[in-house]
């Protein structure tokens, strides 16, 4: 692999404290956002940030730091920096970490650690936190001398954005913080991406040219690429019909005629007709995820695959392509130059399965009927708007019913299905992007989570507008007892829920609640016009189901439906 | 099926448990390991089952080579075949 050299900045003479460098690590990345909560192990840092270029926001929990570094990450591309003390402070972070790699979002975790001669000792508050995130970082350190802190941070920037992105987290001993020392000089190696095989591009292209049916399959690789241009294009050109995963969602315009939808589990049955049919499978930086492909031996069963990803490692990993394309999405897709020649059939029987599948909005009643109202929200909000989402019943609606038109407009914690994502990511998103829209969908299970957050909302008077989708349940786990565990409901009645409003308004954002479908137009008028944060708390019905579904081990074309 | 990793790597903190762990989370029982001082840095032998049938030593291969402390990585099978 070819390596490119970052100089090292001009270097330092005199000596100076591990957390003067530690501040001016983070300016030098142009970091100006670090998420975090003070404590012991980490004081020394904190005492060094007054005076900085960096904005600290202050959250009321580790885990929402990490998440709302997440969610920064994923807007601006660059790492998202969340700070914790050591011990419980960095285990609060691990959820947060997770959920970065699980969704190869880039992030610095930075923890304090026990001065390293208490390091072993079982000293207060010390954790082996290096050796729990070992599986879920895609690098970590611990710094063992003040003087290679710049080279350190240098580092693990560099690691985290590059490639596929991932977190990375330091451990900083508490001694290293307090010592002075003269920073080593040092170069950064950055790893280039694979070169891709001409004649590996050549059978790509014959394959596409001679496909009668193929299947565009995009994934959350073309954000993480930035190859949303490159996309478009290929799929213009070619006019292949095309499916997301829940993560490419907005990688092309959801509104485009030949896109067919999320495929999977709550996919859009058409998207799943059309990858069970095809006779090409064209993977765009997407993994073969097991909520994509339900039983993964009845995934596009007939199809010749080209798999095309960043990592080089993802090829094969689970579906053994024909053709594997492994480096710049934008360079591969702009070289992917064929078109399939007779494929307007395929196309035309694409659309019209789009049309007989469509999604119905005309539910009986006069509750409000949730995906009708999140998709009333979304056209409201319009395409620049950002909408983040907890897990479970409410976070598949978005995905269903909402549009989206760039990758960084849907905040989904996909990979970890992590509730309690909503709120600390709306956070993240909105310093990311001050002049959008942000909009957290949530649950009444998932806000419980992390609603601790709201007090972050309020001290930093971020205009995040939150629609509570409140059924009194665990939804989702309510959903599959029904279908899957014969009614036998167990633990998922949240009858005793606070009164959602009164909580926001405690923390002193304004809120209020709708339950009637009579009262939608004006709620959603209500959000989009406030200027501060709000809350919208919605009742719905507490039998409402997510629909369609793929049933667990099941082939994608099995899914169950809604009666019609 | 049982193969063997050639692992040269750069022994930095944790990269033996790195290394180790994604092995076995990866689906694969470790059953011998040795590791020798090499070229500024440490030469890994491991010689591992596979527990599921449907991975694969290629794959298994890519992920190790994503470590930030490994170099290169080589394999070979019982029966002789190998790649790196």
């Amino acid at each position: 692999m070819k390596a490119a050299l970052q100089p090292s900045p001009r270097p330092e003479t005199q000596p100076v404290s591990g957390a003067r460098l530690v501040i001016e690590a983070l300016e030098r990345e142009g970091v100006r956002h670090v998420f975090g909560y003070p404590g012991g192990a980490i004081m020394p840092v904190y005492d060094a940030l007054p005076g900085s270029r960096l904005q600290h926001i202050l959250v009321r929990h580790e885990q929402g730091a990490a998440l709302a570094a997440d969610a920064y990450g994923r807007v601006t591309g660059e790492p998202g920096v969340c700070l914790a003390t050591s011990g419980p402070g960095a285990t609060n972070l691990v959820t947060g970490i997770a959920n970065a790699y699980l969704d190869s979002v880039p992030m610095v975790a930075i923890t304090g650690q026990v001065a390293r001669p208490l390091m072993g000792t079982d000293a207060f508050q010390e954790v082996d936190i290096f050796g729990i995130t070992l599986p879920i970082v895609k690098h970590s350190y611990v710094v063992r001398a003040t003087e290679d802190i710049p080279a350190i941070f240098a580092e693990a920037f560099m690691v985290a954005r590059s490639g596929r992105p991932g977190p990375v987290l330091i451990d900083l001993p508490k001694d290293i913080t307090v010592q002075h020392a003269v920073p080593r000089a040092f170069s950064v190696t950055e790893p280039c991406m694979p070169t891709v095989d001409p004649a590996d591009m050549e059978s790509a292209n014959a394959l596409i040219a001679a496909a009668r049916a193929p299947i565009l399959y995009f994934g959350g690789g073309i954000a993480i690429a930035r190859a949303e241009q490159a996309l478009r294009a290929f799929e213009a050109r070619t006019g292949i019909p095309s499916v997301a995963t829940l993560k490419g969602l907005g990688a092309l315009p959801t509104d485009r005629p030949l896109f067919l939808g999320m495929l999977g589990m709550h996919g859009m049955r058409a998207a799943n007709i059309a990858i069970d049919n095809c006779d090409l499978l064209i993977c765009v930086g997407a993994r073969f995820d097991d909520r994509a492909t339900g039983k993964l031996d009845t995934f596009a069963p007939r199809a010749k695959v080209i798999h095309i990803d960043g990592d080089p490692a993802e090829i094969g990993k689970l579906r053994r392509p024909e053709i594997g394309l492994a480096g710049d999405l934008r360079e591969i897709l702009d070289g992917l130059t064929a078109v399939p020649a007779e494929a307007q059939p395929w196309r035309d029987q694409c659309t019209a399965q789009k049309r007989l599948w469509a999604m119905s909005y005309d539910a009986p009643g006069n509750g409000i009927y949730a995906p009708a109202m999140l998709k009333r929200l979304s056209e409201a909000a319009g395409d620049s708007a950002i909408f983040t989402c907890d897990v479970g019943q409410h976070q598949m609606w978005v995905a269903q019913h909402c549009r989206f038109s760039r990758p960084q407009a849907h905040l989904t914690s996909a990979g970890l299905g992590t509730m309690g994502y909503g709120i600390p990511a709306g956070i993240g998103a909105l310093l990311a992007e001050p002049e959008a829209t942000v909009i957290t969908v949530s649950g009444d299970g998932s806000i419980m989570m992390n609603i601790q957050e709201l007090a972050t909302v309020r001290r930093y008077r971020l205009p995040l507008k939150i629609v509570l989708i409140d059924n009194s349940q665990l939804g989702m786990v309510r959903q599959w007892q029904e279908l899957f565990f014969q009614e036998n409901f167990s633990e998922i009645d949240l009858a005793d829920n606070p009164d959602f409003a009164e909580v926001a308004r405690s923390f002193g954002i304004e809120a209020f609640t709708i339950d009637r479908r009579s009262e939608v137009e004006g709620a959603i008028e209500r959000l989009l016009r406030t200027e501060g944060p709000i809350l919208c708390h919605v009742r719905i019905d507490s039998r409402e189901n997510v629909w369609p579904l793929v049933p667990p081990n099941s082939s994608n074309v099995e899914m169950l439906e809604a009666a019609r | 099926m049982i193969g063997r990793l050639a692992i040269q790597m750069s022994n930095i903190e944790g990269a033996l448990s790195r290394v180790l762990g994604l092995v076995e989370r990866r689906g694969f029982r470790l059953q011998a390991v040795a590791m020798s001082p090499c070229d500024e840095g440490s030469a890994l032998t491991v010689d591992v089952e596979m527990k599921d049938a449907g991975r694969s030593f290629d794959v298994l291969a890519l992920q190790l080579g994503r470590l930030r402390e490994v170099r290169t990585v080589s394999f070979s099978t019982a029966a002789g075949e190998a790649m790196s």
